[in-house]
């Protein structure tokens, strides 16, 4: 186990930024090419495009037989990134520990994006207004927080040629 | 037009994904530190941007809002905060992150539910209703486990560990009946019973988060909000994977990483493994001391303390989670500030889990205009320790015990220490002999080499400073 890892250490950063660009482009190529979800017309637009509406225009999808699932790339994806971040975070020096958490937990924020589409959805639901309200606010705090945080600490790190 | 935007979204959000890579990587050198956070802290502007032009982004109103009061929120309290109660804080920001992602999946969930249900069970939907159900569970224990977190290190409740029969079984109990309700959810997720499932699920989630952090006390709390923070990007992650969002799953993904190698770093550096952490409550013998370790305790008065360090060409300051409560960062400082101009070479040595969070003595150090040069991690520090003239152990006492080398009977026992008793004086500044958090005895009072200053840490450094300024004048 630990040579698989020291091969993937052997790995310059640059080509695991490259690779997960290249599975983002092919994912975001794959999803381009899937129909929209079909609008509905009682609450407006349906949003989720996992379960994608099967009648609109299948003339862009891909024949199946050569068209790679959406979902295994956004796996794959994920599995890169995962070893991309063990790949980048391993070798950082204790004395920054506690920036770089509070700065990793501000990216964790990122669910900010989930939270906008929750809030803006603009449904006639008190429920789902409320749970995008609440859940943008925890997220902007996370987001907001988490940053201004960390930057107020790293600025307090000073090197010696100081004073 | 759509899908013109579609692609420029996706892209826009590819950006903000490197962005994020390259700020943790600039976030692990102390010179480009800063930076990094700025150009991460930009991805994650232009991904809020970038979403705001979605087509589902219909009314903009409670986006405003909610964004407004958060952010002030956010920012009033990252200003505000003191620097000695930042790894409560750390953890509150990250409770909030993870109750986040929880809602996301809620909304989706209901969304789904009461619109057009969960489709067969094809990959895309198999993937979606996991990811739907680990958004909430992971969020929910996230969002709970890190207010008790934060209620723990502000001292809102009681650090010691909170331990009562049948703990196990009970926390047993409750993720049994969360997996329960996952799995229901699973087998039929479009059912009648599907909704209060789903509600329950989220509450046994956040009685799940409880359960598992009361029983874990302060000192083990490093290990806890790197693992809290490992799984807030979980959490983000699982909510990417529900709304099928390219960022939100290479971002989490990124965070639970990065916590997962820090939990890591942190058990070794205690020699525990997690699961030992999470499920031992130690420290909850603390106060039963064992009077096994004999020898002569040597107290010594800060002016006779005076003398010592006077004659001193090498100090080293050993600080610990007591340095913190005394906020005596800025006293150590000034004490260091006037050992150098009387020749001496000053250092500090830190061990990896000193303090409440990892790196947390850096940050104090830092605050007090400490130089991060002149900090010394525990390995630096080992081998030239018995160089040194004095070793001032400031409200450190777990991390700088010898039975964790010597006493193979020691609960401690193997876990790496900074080897002050090496050192040819050794200064511990302390309020009485009771032992440390673990509850072990601390057989380095008792050495040969070292000289004990009672009283509290910050006077003790104050009196110094005093001595050292009246003889100059």
């Amino acid at each position: 186990m630990r040579k698989i890892i020291k091969q993937f250490n052997k790995i310059p950063l640059m080509g695991w930024v490259s690779l997960v660009v290249f599975v983002s482009i092919l994912s975001l190529l794959f999803l381009g090419s899937f129909p929209k979800a079909k609008a509905d017309s009682n609450t407006g637009v349906s949003t989720m495009p996992a379960v994608v509406a099967t009648e609109a225009s299948a003339e862009q999808t891909l024949p199946s037989s050569r068209a790679l699932n959406p979902m295994t790339l956004l796996l794959f994806t994920f599995l890169i990134a995962v070893f991309l971040g063990v790949e980048i975070l391993t070798k950082v020096p204790s004395q920054l520990h506690t920036p770089l958490m509070s700065g990793s937990n501000a990216i964790s924020g990122i669910t900010v994006v989930g939270a906008c589409l929750a809030a803006g959805q603009g449904r006639n639901s008190m429920l789902l207004i409320g749970i995008g309200v609440i859940a943008m606010i925890c997220a902007m705090i996370n987001v907001a927080g988490g940053y201004l945080v960390t930057d107020r600490m790293l600025r307090m790190f000073k090197g010696k040629e100081r004073k | 037009m759509n899908e013109t935007i579609k692609i420029l979204t996706e892209v826009a959000y590819m950006v903000s994904a490197v962005t994020f890579i390259l700020g943790l990587k600039m976030l692990s050198k102390p010179t480009t530190a800063i930076k990094g956070n700025i150009i991460s802290g930009l991805g994650m502007c232009l991904a809020i941007v970038v979403t705001l032009f979605n087509p589902v982004v219909r009314s903009y109103e409670w986006i405003i809002i909610g964004g407004l009061i958060g952010t002030v929120i956010g920012a009033i309290a990252a200003i505000k905060v003191p620097m000695t109660s930042m790894p409560g804080f750390v953890a509150f920001f990250n409770g909030t992150g993870g109750l986040a992602s929880m809602l996301v999946g809620w909304s989706d969930f209901h969304v789904t539910y009461t619109g057009k249900g969960y489709g067969s069970y094809s990959l895309e939907n198999i993937v979606l209703l996991l990811a739907t159900y680990l958004a909430m569970l992971i969020g929910g224990v996230t969002f709970s486990g890190s207010m008790i977190a934060y209620a723990k290190l502000e001292e809102k409740m009681k650090g010691k560990p909170i331990l009562f029969k049948g703990q196990q079984i009970v926390n047993a109990v409750v993720l049994g009946l969360g997996v329960l309700a996952g799995v229901l959810f699973f087998v039929s997720p479009n059912g009648g019973l599907i909704y209060p499932a789903i509600i329950l699920l989220m509450i046994l989630a956040n009685i799940l988060g409880i359960l598992v952090t009361i029983p874990i006390g302060g000192a083990d709390m490093p290990v806890v909000i790197c693992l809290l923070n490992s799984y807030s990007g979980m959490a983000a992650c699982a909510s990417g994977f529900v709304l099928n969002n390219t960022v939100l799953i290479v971002a989490g993904s990124l965070v639970g990483a990065s916590g997962i190698i820090l939990t890591a770093i942190m058990c070794k550096a205690m020699n525990r493994s997690l699961g030992n952490v999470l499920f031992s409550g130690f420290g909850s013998s603390e106060g039963a001391v064992s009077t096994s370790v004999t020898g002569e305790v040597k107290a010594l008065s800060p002016e006779d303390a005076y003398y010592v360090l006077e004659a001193a060409r090498s100090v080293v300051f050993v600080p610990g989670y007591g340095m913190a409560v005394a906020q005596a960062q800025h006293v150590v400082k000034e004490l260091a500030d006037l050992l150098e101009k009387n020749g001496a070479e000053v250092k500090y040595a830190i061990h990896p889990v000193a303090g409440r969070m990892p790196g947390h003595m850096n940050v104090l150090l830092a605050e007090a205009n400490v130089p991060y040069d002149q900090l010394l991690e525990m390995d630096d520090i080992n081998p030239i320790i018995d160089t040194i003239d004095v070793c001032i152990v400031v409200g450190a006492n777990d991390v700088v015990n010898p039975s964790a080398r010597e006493d193979p009977k020691s609960a401690i026992y193997g876990m790496p220490i900074i080897n002050v008793d090496y050192a040819k004086t050794c200064f511990v500044l302390k309020r009485s002999l009771a032992s440390g958090f673990s509850g072990v005895e601390n057989p380095l009072f008792f050495k040969e080499n070292t000289r004990m200053i009672f009283g509290d840490a910050k006077q003790t450094l104050t009196a110094l400073v005093n001595q050292f300024k009246e003889a100059q004048e």
